[in-house]
């Protein structure tokens, strides 16, 4: 009897209760937002977007000495796009997902990625679009997408990997191909202890070509030759959570380049797009 | 994560049994069944599925007579069909059935049989048993191999004794306490499981049986619970580890590290059952030797009482094992009702005094790391032979053991039947109030035989009426440790703070009460219900009381510390706040005014915790309370009842 009117009085008081959930971020019981999944307005406020990246290369929103570095110039991708600065709130929202592995971040990260790839779609047409191109009034979009992965340790340690599952909810919410194309062929140490130089050292020879990653796409998928685009050319998206010193991508993009020539004789331009630019 | 499965029988009994190293298995069984008469077989029927799985097939194992004929192949298709009904259920394909071969990682999928093997323990080894132990083992040396893993495993048992880890955290706890096995427990920890000493379980229990909650919980999905803090489980993710597509995960103690349905949770009750305090200590020796008051020493003497009782259930039944691990035994409790003010701290020290006398271990777990911080030198000093650890969010003495263990209350999660006493601190604050999580933290962290005694100045009203009517045993402190009565609170009309913000000249009123304490050179507490309503009521009063300086502080304010630092010197004489400061805040010659107070955020318990913030100070025994509010409100009621009745109390007993 008392279960029953216990449960007949929390059901009362559900109804009674002032609407609204707790948002995903700060635990605040207040009214979420629409436009983002699982926060409140104060935190959707709050998020650091970059609208206006002031270095082009590397999508950063401050100046950027490491792509003045004469070095840079060599660096085997187009250009990266980041969605948001790595701020203490960002750092914090990251590692909740990452590290603590509360996965409903998931989805957060996915849209907040899906619109700053749109931003990303628009800046490059803008650039493209030249009056000797027909394609006039059709975005850009890449061929392929693709992530940066993890070592089967930590996957293991974590249960998912995070590009993957950006990756993943990209391609579903914009109709795109993604691709295992890499494989981790070393353990390398947590980016996070390293110095830049350490770190760039460490990630030569960390990644491999998946050639078999590579045809399971090529057969499955309608894009691959591009046909509308300058032909031979074909543009690989690599998806990553953070874009600190460009070394991981960079060297992604030199495994993902060489590779493949080597299945297919074409030089493919690589895209990089991150969630949050340090 | 992912364990292997097998299935185990002898005399034509059928058991399934998961475990996290093969090679330990077949030599215990080996060991034990080689010698014995009467037929014995073991079968493996995956080197690898999910944890969540494993369990589940175990748990819902029905044994048929005509499985003692079956042989390798009928085993396995029988397993394959429990993964696919498993694999339905989960509403993903073959996910489920993940079986990666453990043999030389050539990948081999124990599909209908084929990786199965069977042992009959009559029999010679089969040869995948003897390609899976690398060496040929006979009776002698497999005993040989346990003996030593033996040693290892009771080096385990001893250090995650009274404890429930997450893989992750043994891992940390070995690193640091026990550098020779981390990273090799594994197979340490299937020995201890198979010794019984040890349960390895998946970090979260499948749904029980529907229990209570009637007709409106019936729509609702059962989901599975966790076993480290009892929460439902809403996540369900894939998951790279176990192989899965529907692994859940418990979101509400992720900070501790994520329990999910395939991390292996490895728990150990303490083996002894809880000791009892020595009966009989005199009020007077109590009260002389840690310098208590009457009213402290006679409060303390019947926790005492209490401690020394034996335990309602008898302590014949230590174990407690994992069994039924979401179906706790209620223990004894004791509330020790002390008004605020009255020194509850150095009523605990008898309590704490006569276990740790007898050998016991205590536990005082409060909800906030300040007091943590402070209490821990005053313990030191009381208790200078005991090993104290104290715990928190950072806290470095993480793994260390101690009798006395200090810890906020989330850390509560990491013990298993651990204590003998468990003392909580502030029962109704937050994040204790309302909590039900941590309330199974204490659960568990305390021996099934063990106690609880409940420390509060405010109890929560169920308490309140447990104790009113004798079934809950409790002594109250009606007074405080300076002998004079507490300020009953008076009500002044004040129409609500939201209009007054529009209307300043409404507040000539409370600010005529205001000047009035100034004027006897009192601090000053205003309490808001609203963090948005201290600014503007800050503006108004320094222009209405000029020449006072007065602040005002929330949660939100990072100066929030040093203002009150500037408060207690009376730099500040008016400070405008919330909730934040109704505890634990002592300033000498304060007054206390509450806004608002019929507002909802105001319950009976804050009302009075706010109260207590007055006349603490021995020189200045009388601070006012005003309550201000347009409507008096059944909280209030309560609170200057409460007030009044402790007062009545104190006179009764001559305390005064």
């Amino acid at each position: 009897m008392s279960s029953l009117s216990s449960s007949i009085s929390r059901f009362i008081r559900e109804l009674l209760a002032p609407p609204g959930d707790v948002c995903l971020t700060c635990g605040s019981r207040t009214k979420l937002v629409r436009e983002w999944p699982g926060i409140c307005r104060r935190c959707a406020g709050a998020i650091p977007w970059i609208f206006r990246p002031r270095c082009a290369h590397c999508g950063r929103a401050i100046g950027c000495p490491d792509c003045l570095r004469p070095d840079a110039r060599l660096r085997s991708f187009v250009m990266n796009r980041s969605a948001v600065r790595y701020n203490e709130m960002m750092r914090e929202w990251l590692a909740q997902y990452k590290y603590r592995g509360h996965e409903r971040y998931a989805a957060l990260i996915v849209k907040m990625l899906s619109h700053a790839f749109v931003r990303m779609q628009h800046e490059i047409s803008s650039l493209q679009r030249q009056p000797s191109l027909s394609r006039t009034d059709q975005l850009w979009r890449p061929d392929l997408v693709t992530y940066v992965p993890v070592s089967s340790a930590r996957l293991a340690e974590r249960g998912f990997n995070q590009a993957q599952v950006f990756a993943e909810g990209l391609g579903r919410l914009h109709g795109l191909t993604v691709a295992d194309l890499l494989v981790r062929s070393r353990h390398t140490e947590k980016q996070s202890f390293k110095t830049r130089l350490e770190r760039i050292q460490s990630m030569r020879s960390a990644f491999e070509f998946s050639a078999r990653g590579f045809h399971i796409c090529e057969n499955s998928s309608r894009v691959i030759p591009p046909s509308d685009a300058v032909p031979g050319t074909m543009r690989i998206l690599i998806i990553d959570d953070i874009y600190t010193t460009g070394g991981t991508l960079n060297a992604c993009a030199t495994v993902i380049r060489q590779g493949v020539r080597r299945e297919t004789g074409m030089d493919p331009e690589i895209y990089s797009l991150t969630w949050a630019r340090s | 994560m992912r364990v292997a499965v097998y299935a185990i029988g002898h005399e034509g009994k059928w058991r399934i049994r998961r475990s996290l190293d093969l090679r330990v298995d077949v030599l215990w069984w080996g060991q034990r069944f080689c010698a014995t008469p009467g037929s014995a077989r073991m079968v493996l029927l995956s080197a690898a599925t999910a944890l969540s799985s494993a369990v589940r097939l175990e748990q819902r194992f029905e044994p048929r007579t005509e499985m003692s004929g079956w042989d390798p192949r009928k085993w396995g298709l029988w397993f394959r069909e429990r993964m696919e009904e498993e694999a339905g259920r989960g509403m993903n394909g073959d996910a489920a059935l993940g079986g990666q071969a453990l043999f030389g990682g050539s990948g081999e999928v124990l599909h209908s049989g084929t990786g199965v093997w069977m042992w009959d323990f009559r029999q010679a080894m089969p040869e995948q048993v003897l390609r899976l132990l690398e060496r040929p083992a006979g009776p002698g040396q497999a005993a040989g191999a346990l003996a030593e893993l033996g040693g290892m495993s009771d080096a385990l048992v001893e250090r995650v004794s009274g404890r429930s880890l997450l893989a992750a955290e043994v891992d940390a706890l070995l690193q640091e306490m026990a550098p020779g096995l981390a990273g090799a427990w594994h197979s340490a920890a299937q020995l201890a499981s198979l010794q019984g000493r040890l349960a390895l379980d998946a970090g979260l229990a499948d749904a029980g049986p529907r229990r209570g909650g009637g007709l409106l919980r019936m729509g609702r999905p059962r989901l599975p619970r966790c076993r480290r803090c009892g929460s439902e489980a809403t996540g369900r993710t894939p998951c790279a580890a176990c192989g899965r597509a529907d692994c859940a995960y418990c979101e509400a103690c992720l900070a501790l590290g994520r329990s999910r349905a395939c991390s292996l949770l490895l728990r150990s009750a303490a083996r002894d059952p809880a000791v009892r305090a020595a009966a009989g200590p005199s009020t007077a020796a109590v009260r002389g030797r840690w310098g208590l008051s009457a009213a402290q020493g006679d409060a303390a003497c019947a926790a005492l009482g209490f401690l020394a009782e034996p335990p309602r259930r008898g302590s014949a039944a230590p174990g407690g094992r994992a069994d039924r691990p979401l179906a706790p035994a209620r223990h004894a409790r004791f509330l020790l009702w002390a008004v605020t003010g009255a020194g509850k701290t150095e009523m605990i020290f008898p309590l704490l005094g006569a276990i740790l006398e007898r050998g016991g271990r205590v536990l005082v777990a409060t909800p906030r790391r300040d007091v943590v911080l402070e209490l821990a030198p005053r313990l030191a000093k009381a208790f200078p032979d005991t090993r104290i650890v104290t715990l928190y969010g950072g806290s470095d003495e993480r793994w260390r053991e101690g009798d006395l263990t200090l810890a906020t209350t989330h850390q509560l999660m990491r013990f298993y039947q651990a204590f003998d006493l468990v003392v909580i601190d502030e029962l109704d604050a937050f994040p204790y109030h309302n909590d039900p999580m941590l309330a199974y933290a204490a659960e568990h962290a305390c021996k099934p035989d063990g106690k609880f005694v409940y420390l509060s100045a405010t109890p929560p009203r169920p308490l309140q009426k447990e104790a009113a009517r004798g079934r809950l045993p409790h002594a109250k402190v009606p007074v405080r440790f300076h002998g004079h009565p507490l300020p009953v609170p008076k009500r002044i009309a004040l129409k609500s703070i939201e209009q007054c913000l529009r209307q300043p000249m409404l507040l000539k009123r409370l600010s005529s009460h205001l000047s009035l304490s100034l004027e006897r050179g009192a601090q000053i507490f205003l309490f808001v219900s609203r963090i948005r309503h201290i600014d503007p009521l800050v503006a108004i009063l320094r222009r209405m009381l000029g020449g006072v300086c007065i602040e005002g502080t929330s949660s939100e304010d990072p100066f929030r510390a040093e203002k009150v630092t500037r408060f207690r010197r009376r730099e500040i004489r008016l400070l405008v706040t919330t909730t934040i400061l109704e505890r634990g805040v002592t300033v000498p010659r304060s007054d206390v005014f509450i806004a608002d107070a019929d507002s909802s955020l105001f319950d009976e318990a804050s009302l009075v915790q706010m109260a207590g913030r007055a006349g603490r100070s021995a020189e200045d025994p009388a601070g006012r309370v005003v309550f201000a509010s347009p409507q008096w409100t059944i909280s209030q009621k309560r609170a200057v009842n409460q007030i009044k009745s402790m007062n009545r109390i104190a006179r009764k007993n001559g305390y005064l």
